[in-house]
């Protein structure tokens, strides 16, 4: 199925609309009848239980605002699709995912204390499947709603798995089974796919956490002209590790860097806007952002990344994006 | 069973006392995941002899003569049953049987040097299937 990606130069605020959503799939998307479709939790538990969505939406609910990027966000080749920020960072979205606290699912059927792994496997097509660790995923959901609505069918519908900050691919949709285990199963998406190269050339598996990044969405290549004078250039930053402590901007390719303005809004594992005010017209700029989070993890440079990871770079591509706005307004892709 | 239906209320599971305790055959159906130590193999045998006419039929027209595996991508061998089982062929009205998914995989291992043309595969055997660059993986847990 084509991709779909989120025109992020088009969305004002930090909550991405649901049709907007980029969208991803290996194998279809099923359509599922909420009053047959089944979640069975089994493995490691005292009693291995089948759950209707009915039932799942009885459960105490939560809510919360998360990014959901996919690991290949940023990697070259989808520039063959379109121009503009939409193609080199739009498989990242921000929702407001409502559902139940997959703690609550795995007490109920009373998983066993030497299961420190769920296998998570949808109903599509090729059955996918991925292992996630419990102890990295305190805060994972099992989410029925999106943006005040049902799950879109794309998304998931009727349930899908939300670990805030995991790479997009393990939100496992159209979830039908959760298997506690004791390890990993090595499944094909997390060994043929999705995995990284290391620094000592090792293969890294479960490098499941998306690392600080920021994108500054407009102006951005494509929306140009721009009108002589006054722009207020904005963006948004996010980490899978937590909250954005801060942005900087720079509008000479990275030679000095400024303090952007945040938005008070600044909640973990979500899109945090950032706005700089910019002068366009006087000189050619060459702008950037780069975001550092709660950890103080810093968004690198494309060299600092080619250097530590090599240059293929497939996944996990969190590289500082530079536009090239010239005198006369036009805006286009700068090279990093 | 007789004084059960006299107290018809369910036998509380959990905090919340949600949901049904899942059917042993429902569970079955998708308890498809397998384990690099054989744990979730199913019973059942195939050769690469009889995985070969297998794949001729099933698989060559899109895989060709064989599938690669890139022994950077699959660092063990029931990686392979699981996959084929899960997923192949993407058109299948049910399930193929486990002893054409041990010989397809069977196949597959041999045609990538992983395994000998007579080497059987089966729940015991393909645990046993050293992948050529499983050491070169590690665990980012």
């Amino acid at each position: 199925m084509t991709p779909a990606l989120t025109p992020l130069a088009k969305q004002l605020g930090i909550i991405t609309p649901s049709g907007l959503t980029f969208t991803r799939t290996h194998a279809g998307v099923p359509e599922l009848d909420p009053r047959h479709h089944r979640v069975i939790v089994h493995g490691h538990v005292a009693k291995p239980l089948s759950f209707s969505l009915a039932d799942l939406m009885r459960f105490p609910a939560v809510e919360r605002i998360a990014f959901l990027e996919c690991s290949g966000n940023s990697a070259r080749g989808w520039e063959t699709l379109g121009r503009g920020v939409q193609f080199s960072h739009g498989l990242v979205s921000n929702c407001a995912w409502t559902g139940v606290r997959l703690r609550t699912i795995l007490d109920e059927a009373g998983i066993r204390s030497d299961a420190g792994w769920i296998v998570v496997e949808g109903a599509d097509g090729a059955a996918y499947d991925r292992s996630i660790p419990l102890a990295r995923a305190a805060d994972a959901m099992l989410v029925y709603g999106q943006n005040g609505e049902m799950l879109r069918p794309e998304q998931g519908y009727p349930l899908r798995l939300l670990v805030p900050g995991f790479e997009g691919s393990a939100n496992v949709k159209w979830v039908q089974s959760i298997k506690a285990v004791a390890g990993p199963v090595y499944s094909r998406e997390e060994t043929a796919q999705y995995t990284q190269p290391g620094s000592d050339g090792k293969i890294k598996l479960f490098d499941l956490v998306m690392d600080v990044k920021s994108v500054i969405t407009t102006p951005s290549p494509g929306l140009g002209p721009l009108a002589r004078g006054f722009h207020e250039a904005r963006g948004f930053a996010w980490s899978g590790r937590g909250r954005i402590r801060d942005v900087e901007v720079t509008t000479d390719g990275g030679v000095t860097w400024m303090p952007a303005a945040l938005d008070a809004l600044a909640l973990p594992q979500s899109f945090t806007r950032f706005t700089f005010p910019l002068m366009v017209g006087e000189r050619p700029l060459i702008v950037g952002s780069r975001a550092r989070d709660e950890t103080g993890m810093l968004q690198p440079s494309l060299a600092q990344l080619i250097a530590a990871r090599g240059p293929a770079l497939r996944y996990h591509v969190n590289a500082v994006a530079f536009w090239r706005i010239g005198t006369d307004g036009t805006v286009d892709v700068a090279p990093a | 069973m007789l004084l059960a239906i006299g107290c018809a209320r369910p036998v509380a599971h959990g905090p919340y006392g949600i949901g049904t305790p899942a059917d042993p055959r429902a569970v079955a159906a998708i308890d498809l995941a397998v384990s690099p130590n054989g744990s979730g193999l199913p019973n059942g045998s195939g050769t690469p002899q009889r995985g070969a006419a297998l794949f001729a039929n099933t698989c060559a027209r899109c895989h060709g003569a064989a599938v690669k595996l890139d022994p950077d991508r699959w660092p063990f061998a029931t990686t392979v049953f699981d996959y084929i089982r899960r997923a192949m062929p993407p058109d299948r009205t049910g399930p193929l049987p486990e002893s054409d998914v041990y010989a397809i995989t069977a196949f597959t291992l041999y045609a990538n040097g992983m395994v000998g043309p007579n080497d059987i595969m089966d729940r015991l055997t393909l645990p046993r299937v050293t992948m050529p660059n499983v050491k070169e993986f590690f665990d980012n847990r």
